[in-house]
């Protein structure tokens, strides 16, 4: 998930070239298809007046039933005298008379009849019809030239044109008329600059022989007079509808066309603002021309004197190989979004897994991940995988969790935000949304409740709505937006840029509001500090009244003028002229012929669930934002109407439909498509939902400040409770300042990725003790339960074996490697525990003393191996003393090794000869013989006995003990070999080499011998003794630091390992906590997908 | 043979390319028709008087043929030893030097260009359009023009108003035309009689291109002094009370004075943050006043050119919209102001107390606000009242005031904006006109309209002016008929 990158959109160069040059490329139909009918848009032309055009639209079908803009490549096989034709196919007067043109295009010959009566007729340019389109047009009165806010060098127009006496008045007024000049139209200042006759920092906008010139020439010639009677556009129409471009590169005409007041239509293509949706998908010349850059799907807008008109548009790009095949479908919505993608020729995606469906649903409807046992009984549960997931959405629509989810996203909208409301206030606004949405209250009359809520905000808390929203305007601005998803503050200052919208409307829309009244409620403190903004003062944050007024007026802000109440558009509804003003508005919002209000909140619950809506941003429906699927907004409209606003049964529709199923993978034939809903699309989860399901996922216990230990981010009041680390807030929460779903951001930033790399929410959860994870790992030894468990709990799905055996090795604690796993206090830790085990386990370095002979007491016989031991057999007495002689060349004995070892020959492998093969060493007593002088027998007294075991009540201390009745034995770990190591009260051996005489005396009976043992000696300093090591990790301690082989130091690092369990334990954990980061930040954890 | 190009391009681009080679060949090419409209529309941005980047400014041919800091552009007679063609071409695919912004010169246009240096560069520019109107030669009028400006002459007998190219010397009772001063400029900003009466000073200019001050000798009616000041018109002309000094503002914001006889630049201040658009001294000519489209109206020091003091409020907002115009009192440092918020002021000249923030101390009285904009304000010459026109919606009000009394003593609702208001130095008669070309006459006591009359006179006023080409056109054609 690359979601740090910014997408660059680079133009390719061909196309940069040919947008530079003016004569478009003619359309050529793709190889091997053949045009074989054209249809012809007007099929007359008629016109009127010398100003008059009207734009050719030649469309050709081919074979294949794609269809492709033939105007610029047809032919034109008879010169007409009566028109010009433009390079775009716009065809404008020369002389009157009545004709035809005649095209053919690859043989399809087409005939337009023409008639140009240009004198029949005066023509009067108009100020408003005429002059201001083409002032529009030419960028005149943009944002960024003379319609910004300060015009442009002393030059002011209104913003496109929003106020045609403004703009009258600066070009015929202003500095005493000084930018017209009636004696000598063409010497008018305008004129002059806009044709750069005089130096003009626009540039030339046109020249002196273009039509536009002349237009407005006309006008200055006239008079300069405002016509504000003139009829105006009430209604654009673009042209072609909703036409396909086969292929990148190819290009599509436009024509628009107006309809007036007074019921004519009129060609304004030339005049018209043509723009795209997407200008990564189609580009536009400015002359309405069309051209494709890849496949996909834009919306082109037409824009003239204030109306609007948009069609889609769709680049189909190389499909060949394509065919649809039938999916199956679960509801009526699986079928209008495949007839979509049958349109554009995608498919849909494959059904997504249980796994994906579980987690996907549950964060979707109750914002909380699906916990591990939810997961696993809806794994295990083996019925059909349809049927159960039917069932999962029946029970998690209504739960507690999903009651909590949809009341924080109410809140959210509704700005439960306790710097307006006071703690109480908001508490109990919350709990008055929670009950309307645990009662699944029809959302009519949920809106309606709030809009028309009366009386004290303690006791009706709906009533907060207003005390939230304290003017007209502002009220109405954000029901508008928030109950009719539509944007109505543009229009404060000047009509909608973009839009119908008028700046009347503004004020007559909020004048239904200009009655509500507040007051304090009796006792009402004043929150201090509890400041809206500095020029309201501060707001009373506790309790308030809302009530209605029998007065109270808005008045336009430029005029000062009184505004009446009265709706931007009417509906079927029936909405009568009764009750206060709150009341009729309430009505008329609300009324299910509302084109605006359940169509805007379907839209917006179909975001939530597929994370983009049919119309997108979900709060700013209008012309220039059409639905990517009309059909389907329109169906779940009337679903959502039809079942009296019941917002679950919507919900249930949604998630049961195949197209909520959709798995995130893509196919060649959807891989393009973000917006037709043919794949499911990654969502990053919302800050709460994150928050709640890293804890979960942690089984940390959430500690909020302020509010009770355990309590859910999705569970707060609002967002005056703070993650320490800002948490919520880096993540997008909203704020709760605006009805903008815009509040809310679900992006990605740096700052969001290094907290969760760094952050404490993220390493707080993982590494608190007394989570889920240090219980796991606790009473868990087996790392591949663990791992599993650990991907139940962030992923909601089994891990792959793959998965598996790839974490496993991690988990080995005597992997030097893994000790990564460890904090740095508890490396620093190991290392020291290391150091001193190595130092306290100094041990001898032992050579064995070359056997010389060994004798039996009781007639048992001796050979001696090549490895120096010596192996009884022969006679097997119940008890015996061997004599044993070794020589060692030490000059200096500190201390005996005896060891007894395992045989396969010796009964249960030794080391002992009777039948359970242990074995009594009742006394050892050594003399020592100096080789050199054979008489001087000295006794080696021993002391300080140890041995790597010793069976119970047999120490090896009994073995030099002195009595003969007590000894070493070894019961409990027969089978091997064993070792018991002797120091030397004071050095024994001579210069010139030593004879040792062992004495073994076994008494206990049973044939309790030794099968097989040898002896070693060292001259080690003392302590001479046995530390309970293998003998390879004796070795390895024995043998200098420097000397030791990786091996060796991988042998030692294991032993100890294996022997200081607290250590191993960490690194486990670790191991366990190091995967649960990993997992969390993971695509996979992090978005819904 | 655009006509047949456009045409030819809907059959068939080789066509029309033939077409046009071939057309092209038979003529030689115009510097007036082809070569300045390439200049015009692709270099003028840069290469302009106002901004004139690497010194060189393309607007008109001497212009063009003097150069700029890297010499001359054009060599009659060898493109390719001209600078300008260098710039504009480039061997290769690579972008020419020029034009630095926007796009580069089509190849038909080069070559225009091209062909027009090697049939040796030819300057065909109508002399017409050089210089359109004189003396001999005054301009037709098929329309009214729109009057800014207007003022009577001290002895009362004339009255001075703008028209177009000039301005019209009309008996001060509206009786008749008696003479017409023709000049350069084409709009007239600006009228202003000297103290004595000998002098006309005219502000005016070519809108976006020269500001000209013109001094008139009025009996001779002759031109005394043309003196060309930036590159826009420039504004409010008024005369020092000795006669020697007259005071102008511009459109590069700055407040300026020249001396009458040798039209030596005696003040240049540039405090104004905006347009400067009208002047009056000091009753002792020490001190100058100005308003301007920054909201101001700022007191100078003449003998040292240093800005004093803003006269009206600083506070943000005080002051809505621009002030546009400013009379001194006949006698005493008042200043009458008008502007873009219709209620005439009168501010006294010198601060007597320290500027507190947010105080508007030298205000002396507001008056009721004319709808709309006031345009011109005058006293009367005992200073008793005043008179000022608005222009509001494409109406006008005429006002006049008593000045001790917020309310008007009479109204004239005029059916078109009013620019320019003026008392009759006797002050029983005063005068204004504006946007429709007529000039009213009132009785200054009651508002009772005397007279009314055409600022200019009007040829063919049968005419539909729907070609204001042929209006001009027909100015030179009739040119004697009209004196």
């Amino acid at each position: 998930m690359n979601f740090l990158v910014p997408t660059l959109l680079v133009l390719p160069t061909w196309l940069v070239l040919a947008l530079e040059h003016a004569a478009p490329a003619a359309e050529v139909p793709p190889p091997g298809s053949r045009v074989v009918a054209v249809d012809v848009y007007p099929e007359r032309i008629e016109l009127g007046h010398r100003f008059d055009y009207a734009q050719l639209l030649l469309s050709g079908h081919l074979e294949n039933g794609d269809v492709i803009d033939v105007t610029r490549s047809a032919v034109l096989t008879e010169e007409s005298p009566l028109v010009e034709i433009s390079d775009h196919g716009l065809v404008r007067p020369r002389q009157d008379g009545d004709g035809r043109l005649v095209f053919t295009v690859e043989g399809t010959e087409v005939v337009v009849p023409v008639s140009v009566h240009m004198e029949s007729a005066t023509f009067e340019p108009s100020f408003t019809r005429d002059v201001m389109p083409i002032l529009s047009r030419a960028g005149c009165n943009a944002g960024s030239c003379h319609g910004s806010a300060k015009g442009r060098n002393g030059f002011k127009l209104s913003l496109r044109g929003y106020d045609p006496e403004f703009d009258h008045v600066a070009l015929t007024d202003d500095l005493a008329g000084r930018r017209f000049n009636p004696v000598a139209p063409e010497r008018s200042l305008f004129l002059l600059k806009l044709t750069a006759a005089v130096p003009h920092e626009g540039g030339q906008i046109f020249p002196d022989d273009s039509p536009q010139y002349e237009l407005l020439r006309e006008w200055v010639s006239h008079g300069a007079v405002l016509t504000l009677d003139s009829p105006r556009v009430i209604a654009l129409e673009i042209f072609p509808k909703k036409p396909t471009i086969p292929m990148p590169g190819m290009s599509q005409q436009v024509a628009v066309l107006a309809t007036y007041t007074d019921g004519s239509v009129r060609d304004v293509t030339a005049e018209a603002i043509v723009e795209t949706s997407s200008t990564e998908i189609t580009a536009i010349d400015d002359q309405g021309l069309v051209t494709a850059i890849r496949r996909g799907e834009a919306a082109i807008l037409a824009r003239y004197e204030g109306r609007y008109a948009a069609t889609s548009l769709f680049v189909m790009g190389d499909r060949a190989g394509y065919e649809w095949r039938d999916v199956p479908v679960n509801n009526w919505v699986d079928g209008l979004v495949h007839e979509k993608l049958r349109r554009i020729q995608a498919l849909p995606s494959e059904l997504c897994s249980d796994a994906e469906f579980l987690r996907r649903v549950t964060l979707d409807l109750t914002g909380q991940a699906p916990t591990i046992k939810a997961t696993e009984t809806f794994l295990l549960d083996e019925r059909d995988s349809r049927q159960k997931r039917e069932e999962l959405i029946e029970r998690l629509i209504g739960g507690a969790e999903f009651v909590d989810y949809w009341t924080s996203k109410w809140s959210d909208l509704l700005q439960v935000n306790s710097k307006f409301l006071g703690h109480e206030g908001a508490s109990r606004f919350r709990e008055w949304i929670r009950a309307k949405v645990a009662s699944n209250t029809p959302y009519d009359r949920f809106a309606a409740e709030i809009l028309n809520a009366k009386g004290s905000t303690y006791e009706n808390p709906a009533a907060a709505y207003y005390k939230v929203l304290r003017k007209a305007d502002v009220v109405m601005e954000n029901t508008t937006q928030l109950f009719l998803g539509t944007r109505f503050n543009c229009n404060k200052c000047h009509d909608h840029p973009f839009e119908r919208w008028t700046q009347d409307q503004h004020w007559q829309l909020a004048a239904f509001f200009g009655r509500v009244g507040r007051k304090n409620a009796e006792g009402s403190k004043i929150m201090p500090g509890s400041a809206a903004n500095a020029l309201d003062g501060p707001l009373p944050a506790f309790e308030e009244i809302i009530f209605d007024m029998d007065e109270g007026e808005v008045s336009d802000p430029d005029t000062g003028a009184i505004v009446p109440p009265v709706f931007p558009f009417e509906h079927d509804g029936d909405v009568p002229a009764l009750g206060t003003r709150r009341e009729r508005v309430t009505r008329w919002i609300t009324a299910p012929e509302n084109p605006y209000f359940a169509r805007s909140y379907v839209n917006r619950l179909w975001s939530y669930f597929l994370g983009v809506g049919i119309i997108d941003p979900v709060d700013d429906i209008r012309a220039g934002n059409p639905p990517t699927n009309p059909e389907l907004l329109a169906r779940l409209t009337r679903e959502f109407v039809d079942s009296g606003f019941d917002v679950r049964a919507l919900m249930r529709t949604i998630c049961r439909s195949r197209t909520y199923q959709h798995s995130i993978e893509t196919n060649v034939w959807n891989e393009d498509d973000d917006v037709n809903f043919s794949h499911a699309l990654a969502r990053r989860l919302p800050a709460e939902v994150m928050f709640d399901a890293l804890h979960r996922a942690t089984g940390s216990v959430t500690h909020l400040p302020g509010v009770r230990r355990g309590t859910r981010a999705g569970e707060l009041v609002d967002s005056s409770v703070k993650a320490p680390d800002g948490f919520l807030d880096l993540f997008g929460r909203p704020p709760r300042e605006s009805a903008c779903e815009c509040e809310r951001v679900n992006s990605m930033s740096l700052g969001q990725a290094l907290n969760l790399v760094n952050g404490p929410t993220l390493a707080d959860a993982i590494s608190d003790p007394d989570n889920d994870i240090t219980q796991l790992v606790t009473f868990e030894q087996s790392p591949r339960k663990i791992i599993r468990e650990l991907y139940l709990a962030f992923f909601c799905r089994e891990p792959t074996e793959e998965e598996i055996t790839d974490i496993v090795r991690t988990f080995v604690a005597t992997d030097p490697e893994n000790r990564a796993a460890l904090s740095p206090a508890d490396t620093a830790a190991l290392d020291t525990a290391l150091a001193e085990w190595e130092a306290s386990a100094h041990t001898a370095l032992w050579e064995p003393a070359r056997p010389v002979r060994a004798e039996s007491a009781d007639g048992a016989e001796f050979t001696i191996l090549e490895d120096g031991s010596f192996k009884a057999h022969g006679a097997n007495p119940e008890r015996d003393t061997y004599t044993v002689i070794v020589e060692t060349g030490l000059a200096k004995v500190t201390g005996i090794r005896l060891e007894v070892l395992s045989d396969p020959d010796l009964p249960a492998q030794g080391p002992g000869r009777g039948e359970n093969g242990n074995i009594v060493l009742s006394e050892l007593e050594v003399l020592a013989i100096p080789s050199e002088d054979p008489t001087a027998v000295r006794p080696v007294k021993l002391q300080n006995a140890t041995a790597d075991f010793s069976q119970q009540g047999f120490p090896v201390a009994n073995a030099i003990d002195g009595k003969s009745d007590t000894g070493w034995a070894l019961s409990g770990q027969l089978g091997k070999s064993h070792v018991a190591i002797f120091e030397t009260a004071v050095d024994a051996g001579a210069e010139g080499g030593t004879i040792l005489m062992l004495t073994l005396d076994q008494q206990y009976g049973q044939a309790h011998t030794i099968g097989r043992f040898r002896i070693s000696v060292t001259g080690s300093e003392r302590p001479v003794r046995h530390h309970g090591l293998p003998n390879d990790v004796a070795t390895a301690l024995a043998t200098d630091t420097a000397a030791r082989t990786p091996a060796q130091e991988a042998r030692l690092y294991a032993y100890f390992i294996q022997t200081h369990a607290e250590f191993a334990d960490k690194i486990r954990l670790g191991a366990a906590q190091d995967l649960a980061w990993a997992l969390a930040n993971s695509p996979a954890f992090l978005f819904n997908r | 043979m655009l006509v047949q190009l456009t045409v030819a391009l809907a059959v068939g681009a080789p066509v029309a390319a033939g077409q046009e080679s071939g057309a092209a060949a038979r003529e030689p090419t115009s510097f007036h028709r082809d070569v300045r409209p390439i200049l015009q529309a692709s270099c003028l941005g840069c290469h302009q008087p106002a901004r004139a980047k690497g010194r060189l400014v393309l607007t008109t041919y001497d212009d063009l043929m003097k150069g700029g800091e890297d010499g001359a552009s054009v060599v009659p007679g060898k493109p390719d030893e001209s600078l300008l063609i260098e710039l504009v071409t480039t061997p290769d695919d690579i972008p020419p030097e020029m034009p630095e912004e926007g796009d580069p010169l089509t190849p038909e246009a080069v070559d225009t260009i091209r062909r027009w240096i090697a049939e040796g560069a030819i300057d065909d520019t109508p002399e017409s359009l050089a210089h359109p109107f004189t003396m001999e030669r005054p301009p037709v009028y098929a329309r009214p023009p729109v009057v800014s400006a207007l003022d009577f002459s001290p002895d009362g007998r004339l009255l001075a108003l703008s028209g177009f190219h000039e301005v019209l010397l009309h008996r001060a009772d509206g009786s008749g035309l008696v003479g017409r001063l023709v000049g350069l400029s084409e709009r007239i900003e600006s009228v202003a009689f000297s103290p004595d009466g000998s002098r006309l000073a005219v502000a005016g200019g070519l809108p976006a291109r020269m500001g000209e001050l013109q001094v008139w000798d009025v009996r001779e009616r002759e031109l005394r002094l043309s003196l060309p000041v930036t590159f826009d018109t420039i504004y409010g002309a008024s005369w020092s009370p000795d006669g020697t000094v007259i005071a102008f503002g511009c459109a590069d914001n700055t407040l300026r004075a020249i001396d009458v006889e040798t039209g030596a630049e005696v003040l240049y201040q540039g405090a104004h943050a905006d347009w400067v658009l009208d002047t009056a001294f000091s009753t002792d000519g020490s001190h100058l006043v100005s308003v301007g489209r920054d909201r101001t109206l700022k007191l100078t020091k003449v003998a040292t050119q240093q800005f004093i003091d803003n006269i009206t409020s600083i506070t943000p907002g005080a002051l809505k919209g621009g002030l546009i115009a400013v009379d001194r009192h006949p006698t005493r440092d008042e200043l009458l102001v008008g502007g873009a918020d219709g209620a005439p002021k009168v501010y006294r000249m010198y601060r007597e107390k320290k500027r507190v923030i947010g105080d508007d101390y030298n205000l002396i009285r507001a008056y009721a606000a004319l709808p709309g904009r006031v345009f011109a304000v005058e006293w009367s010459p005992d200073g008793e009242h005043f008179i000022a026109g608005s222009s509001h919606a494409g109406t006008g009000e005429v006002r006049v005031y008593r000045a001790s009394e917020e309310a008007p003593v009479w109204t004239f609702e005029s059916p078109r904006p009013v620019y320019a208001v003026a008392f009759h130095l006797g002050g029983a008669t005063v005068a204004a006109a504006g946007a429709d070309g007529v000039v009213r006459l009132f009785a200054a006591d009651d508002g009772r309209l005397l007279r009314e009359f055409a600022a200019a006179p009007l040829e063919g006023s049968t005419r539909t002016g729907s070609d204001g080409r042929d209006a001009v056109a027909d100015a030179n054609t009739n040119e004697h008929e009209d004196s």
